[in-house]
Parts: C-alpha cells; sequence; structure tokens
C-alpha cells in the first residue's frame, strides 16, 4: 500500500508553482525553459562561427607553417612561435566568422516585413 | 493537468528563464549511459598518459607539426587521412542516426557525457531534485553558501583538470602536469587550459541541454535523416491512452482508461523538459531517462513495461519495421567502402617521404675536368616508427653518379632530415634537361622509393 501510495498521481512530488504562474502556461513543454530570443541568436552565431573557426584553422594550419609565413622577411615580434601563430589564427577565424553569423542573423531579422512568412 | 513542476529561480544565470530540474532516473538504460560515461571520459582522461616506444602514445605535437597515434606519426602532408577520418566520423553519424535515432546524443556526445558528470557533483553535494529546488528557494544562509561553494569548487576542479587533460593532447601531459602545480606553465598552454575549462564549465554546468536545444546543429538536422523503420523512443499512445489516476487494484479498461497514470514522472526525469506523450519532438535527445521513468511505474503497477520503449514508427501502427532498407544499405556500403580504403591507405603510406629540391642558385656547375654537376637537397620524412638507413641513388641517367656527404643516411623515427647531394656526369655525355629519378633505399629492403627530378646540362657541348 504504501508503495502505491508513492506513484499515485495525487500523491507525486509536483512542488507548487511560485505565485503568478499559471501552470497551464508553464505546461508547454518547449517552453518551460526557452531562451531569450537574444541568447539564442548569441548561442547559435558563436557556436557555428566556431565550428566553421576550427575547420579553417584546421586546414589553414594544414598547408601553411605559422613559422614560414613570417620567414620572408623580417618575422613580426608578436609571431615568435608556432603556438601564438595557431592561437592567432584560430581568434582571427572566429572573429572573421563571427562578423559573418553577425551580419547575416542581422539580416535574417531585419528583412521588410512583406518577406516575413506570416 | 498533467502540469510540468517549473520554478522560477533566483541566483540562476538565466535570471527570468525557467530552470529544469531533472529527477534522478535509474534503470537500465540509465545504466548504459553511466557505462557509456565511464568508458568515454576514461578514455580521454586516460590516453594522454599511455606511453608508446619511450613517447606519448597520442600527442599531437602541433609545435613540431607532427601527429603521433601510437606506432604512426603523421605530417601535415597525411592532412587527407584527417579529412577522410572526419567523413567517415560524419557518415557514421548518418548511419546510426538512421538506424536508431539519435544514440550519440543520448550516449556518447561530449555535451551529454561532461553533463552527467557534473549533474551527479551537483547532486553528491546539494542532493536531489526536491533538496536542490528547496535549496535553490531558500534565503542565503551559511549552510546555502556552504554547500554552493562546494559545488562550485568541484566544478571548477572538475574543469580545470578537463581543460589541463585537453592540452595534454597537443603538449606533453607528463611535463604539462607538474609544471601547472609549480605554476610554470607557458602562456598560451594556461590560456588553453583556462579556455577549454571554462568552456566545460560553462557548457555542462550550466547551459546542459540547452546546447542541445539552440545550439547544436545536429539535433536540427536529424530529422532528415529518420525515416518510419528508424528506432526512436516513443509513447504508445494506443496503449495508454486516454491517460488518469487510477487505485493500483482497480482495472483500467473497467473504467475506460489506457494504461497511462498520468504521473507525469516522465516529464520530471526529462532534462530538456518535454513531455514525451505529446510525440517525438525536436528537443528530445534521446538519453532514454523516459524509459527508465516509466518502466519503474509499470512495474509497481504491475503492468507490462514498455509504455515508453525504444520503437519505430511502423511497430507502433502494427507495421514490420525494416532494418535492410535503401537507406542503411546505401549509408552502410558508403561507409565500409571509406573505412576500408582508410585503413589501405594507412597501411599503404610510404614510410619514408621523399622530396628534391633543386638548388636554386645554378643550373648546372661545370667543373674542372668537364664533368656537369647539378646540385639538391633530397627531403627525407622518416613516418615510421622505426629508424631507417637508406643509401641514394640516382636512375635514368646513364654514367651519372651520386657525390652525397654519406654513404648511409640514417633517419630517426619522425625525423625529417635534409641531405644536400651532388648528381655529376662526364662532360658532354649529356646536353640539355633530362627527367631524373632519385632512389632512396634501405639495405633491409623495406625502403625502396623513389622521387623525380630535372638534370640540367648545357646544350652544346
Amino acid at each position: 500500500m504504501s508503495k502505491q501510495s508513492r506513484i499515485s498521481p495525487r500523491r507525486t512530488a509536483r512542488p507548487p508553482f511560485p505565485a503568478g504562474v499559471n501552470p497551464a502556461d508553464a505546461r508547454s513543454s518547449a517552453d518551460s525553459e526557452r531562451w531569450s530570443r537574444r541568447r539564442q541568436d548569441l548561442g547559435a552565431l558563436l557556436w557555428s562561427s566556431f565550428l566553421a573557426a576550427c575547420l579553417a584553422t584546421m586546414v589553414f594550419f594544414a598547408c601553411f607553417d605559422p613559422v614560414l609565413l613570417a620567414d620572408d622577411h623580417a618575422p613580426p615580434k608578436w609571431l615568435a612561435d608556432r603556438m601564438t601563430g595557431y592561437a592567432l589564427g584560430f581568434f582571427f577565424f572566429w572573429g572573421v566568422c563571427t562578423i559573418a553569423s553577425l551580419l547575416t542573423t542581422y539580416l535574417i531579422d531585419t528583412r521588410s516585413s512583406e518577406r516575413h512568412e506570416p | 493537468m498533467n502540469a510540468q513542476p517549473v520554478e522560477t529561480t533566483g541566483g540562476s544565470l538565466y535570471a527570468a528563464q525557467e530552470k529544469v530540474y531533472p529527477r534522478e532516473v535509474s534503470g537500465r538504460f540509465n545504466r548504459l549511459r553511466v557505462l557509456a560515461v565511464c568508458v568515454l571520459l576514461g578514455l580521454f582522461y586516460a590516453l594522454p598518459w599511455v606511453s608508446w616506444d619511450g613517447r606519448q602514445a597520442v600527442l599531437f605535437d602541433l609545435p613540431a607539426r607532427k601527429f603521433y597515434i601510437f606506432g604512426l606519426t603523421f605530417f601535415p602532408q597525411d592532412f587527407f587521412l584527417l579529412t577522410w577520418l572526419l567523413i567517415i566520423a560524419a557518415l557514421s553519424l548518418f548511419f546510426f542516426t538512421a538506424l536508431a535515432g539519435r544514440l550519440w546524443c543520448g550516449y556518447a556526445c561530449p555535451q551529454t557525457v561532461w553533463t552527467e558528470i557534473f549533474v551527479w557533483m551537483e547532486r553528491l553535494v546539494e542532493g536531489g531534485r526536491q533538496q536542490r529546488m528547496k535549496l535553490d528557494r531558500a534565503p542565503w544562509t551559511w549552510r546555502k553558501a556552504a554547500r554552493k561553494t562546494a559545488k562550485q569548487a568541484l566544478w571548477i576542479s572538475f574543469a580545470l583538470y578537463t581543460g589541463l587533460t585537453f592540452v595534454g593532447y597537443f603538449s606533453a601531459i607528463r611535463e604539462l602536469t607538474p609544471n601547472m602545480f609549480s605554476a610554470s606553465l607557458g602562456g598560451w598552454e594556461t590560456f588553453w587550459v583556462l579556455f577549454y575549462g571554462f568552456a566545460t564549465y560553462g557548457n555542462a554546468g550550466y547551459m546542459r541541454e540547452q546546447v542541445c536545444k539552440y545550439m547544436c546543429p545536429y539535433a536540427r538536422f536529424q530529422g532528415a535523416m529518420f525515416d518510419r523503420d528508424t528506432l526512436i523512443i516513443s509513447y504508445d499512445a494506443a496503449r495508454g491512452e486516454p491517460r488518469g489516476a487510477r487505485p493500483r487494484s482497480a482495472n483500467p479498461r473497467d473504467r475506460g482508461l489506457g494504461d497511462c497514470i498520468d504521473c507525469t514522472i516522465c516529464v520530471q526525469v526529462c532534462p530538456t523538459g518535454i513531455d514525451i506523450r505529446d510525440g517525438l519532438q525536436l528537443e528530445c535527445i534521446a538519453c532514454a531517462a523516459c524509459i527508465d521513468a516509466c518502466d519503474e511505474v509499470m512495474d509497481r503497477m504491475n503492468y507490462p513495461r514498455g509504455l515508453i520503449r525504444y520503437s519505430t514508427q511502423n511497430a507502433l501502427e502494427g507495421a514490420k519495421t525494416r532494418i535492410v532498407r535503401p537507406r542503411t544499405v546505401i549509408y552502410g556500403a558508403v561507409l565500409t567502402a571509406l573505412i576500408v580504403g582508410f585503413f589501405i591507405a594507412v597501411s599503404q603510406r610510404e614510410m619514408l617521404e621523399v622530396d628534391v629540391l633543386r638548388d636554386r642558385n645554378a643550373l648546372f656547375r661545370r667543373l674542372d675536368d668537364g664533368a656537369i654537376e647539378n646540385v639538391y637537397t633530397v627531403r627525407l620524412v622518416n613516418k615510421d616508427s622505426a629508424a631507417h638507413s637508406v643509401r641514394l641513388d640516382v636512375l635514368d641517367l646513364p654514367g651519372a653518379i651520386v657525390d652525397a656527404d654519406r654513404d648511409v643516411y640514417e633517419v630517426g623515427a619522425g625525423q625529417v632530415l635534409g641531405a644536400p647531394i651532388r648528381v655529376r656526369i662526364a662532360g658532354g655525355a649529356v646536353s640539355g634537361g633530362h627527367d631524373i629519378r632519385i632512389t632512396v633505399r634501405s639495405d633491409d629492403g623495406r625502403i625502396d622509393t623513389e622521387a623525380k627530378a630535372r638534370f640540367i646540362a648545357p646544350a652544346g657541348p
């Protein structure tokens, strides 16, 4: 009997809703923890540009050795070693990709109203 | 109403957002996931410590531009193999998705795996679901502060350790670890330990399944690989509906009820906060927590298990599930071909790569005795895990001899060696340009390779 009462719906641990929250509103599954639109956009654009930057860094530095890039003329001071080259290369790619993502997000967001899906 | 328990939180990173407190769950799929977590994380943390031939077995030595994977050494020239490997990985993902849905998400994705560990640490310190919700609602006391601090300390140290291990794949971990504790870590190494540590902390501690919902590209396109024969987590609506509460002793059929007792435990255990009874949803990461939870309830009610189960759309509708179907056959065939091709490419790889660079300063030199000489640098790249002793010779130019600094060149494992050589031929024997081959052979016959070059002699006698 005690076993049953633990799972009986009326006794199921269901914490009370805070004042002012309508359970019906909170019920819808996907809405229960929805990021704000801005946070969603930011997450998506940073993450997608991160992935693209990883790919770009990999391909670029498989073809070019950062040390050789600086070899032709007097190497810039900041390109002291390969680790610096790789790291700066990665953040350069990430930055550029973020700009592209940012502009894409902005342009998609600011289309004239008649082009939006109803 | 099957209201989902939702709380607003004050102290969470997402102020004004609602936080999901997944209820803990036990059962066979949870055990399977814990096993996967232990194996995968065990591999991740242990692998850098494995040695092979006196060096780290798996080391992506970026500063030296060499990748060591057990007995193999890879150079930037082998980049196509990495690309090949990534294509195999992507196609495997497609294949397993078509076959069994989001297996990757539920058991193998780093996001899932690290989230699991971070949730486990959270439970260790803050207790179960009810206790955590109570703790978050409660006003700040010393006890609450102590718990939160303990959790953060655990999370941060584990994240830093993860960052250190990650960097250990790129920089010898046996030097890295003592350096970290003696605070003599290099600048970039420190930076990447912190960077990866912070990413782990943020992703596994806070963002968790939100990454799957809002940031993961795979979550969006996995549906394209699904068909009616794909294994998905599904609620058997025909059996469960109409849902409703009932005493354990009652026969549900007498009351016109299905098997679902509407206890909402399947919703409470869901880390993405969805109700699987609404059907398959984009947010579902196929963790199978709802299956374990529902099976437990069914056991207690003495109903058969599997009201929520791994099933296919066809099976749910009473049709036959086909595992062998065009989609899986094509994915499987292409995948097999790629994997076989990959191993052939790796095993047939020249263990010693040879490049010949002509001396840029002079086309040819005429020696005192009238002989014509061309100067080259032969670049020897030993990709093998063993050293090789090789002799250089020239082909396709009768009468030519090679004058090298040494008879035998010893190229160590993973070593790159530049050997300057002079190819000489008696004056007047040839005129103009000739294609020649420089051969590189070891006495034991294991190395026999060659590279093309151009020999240039004066046009007239």
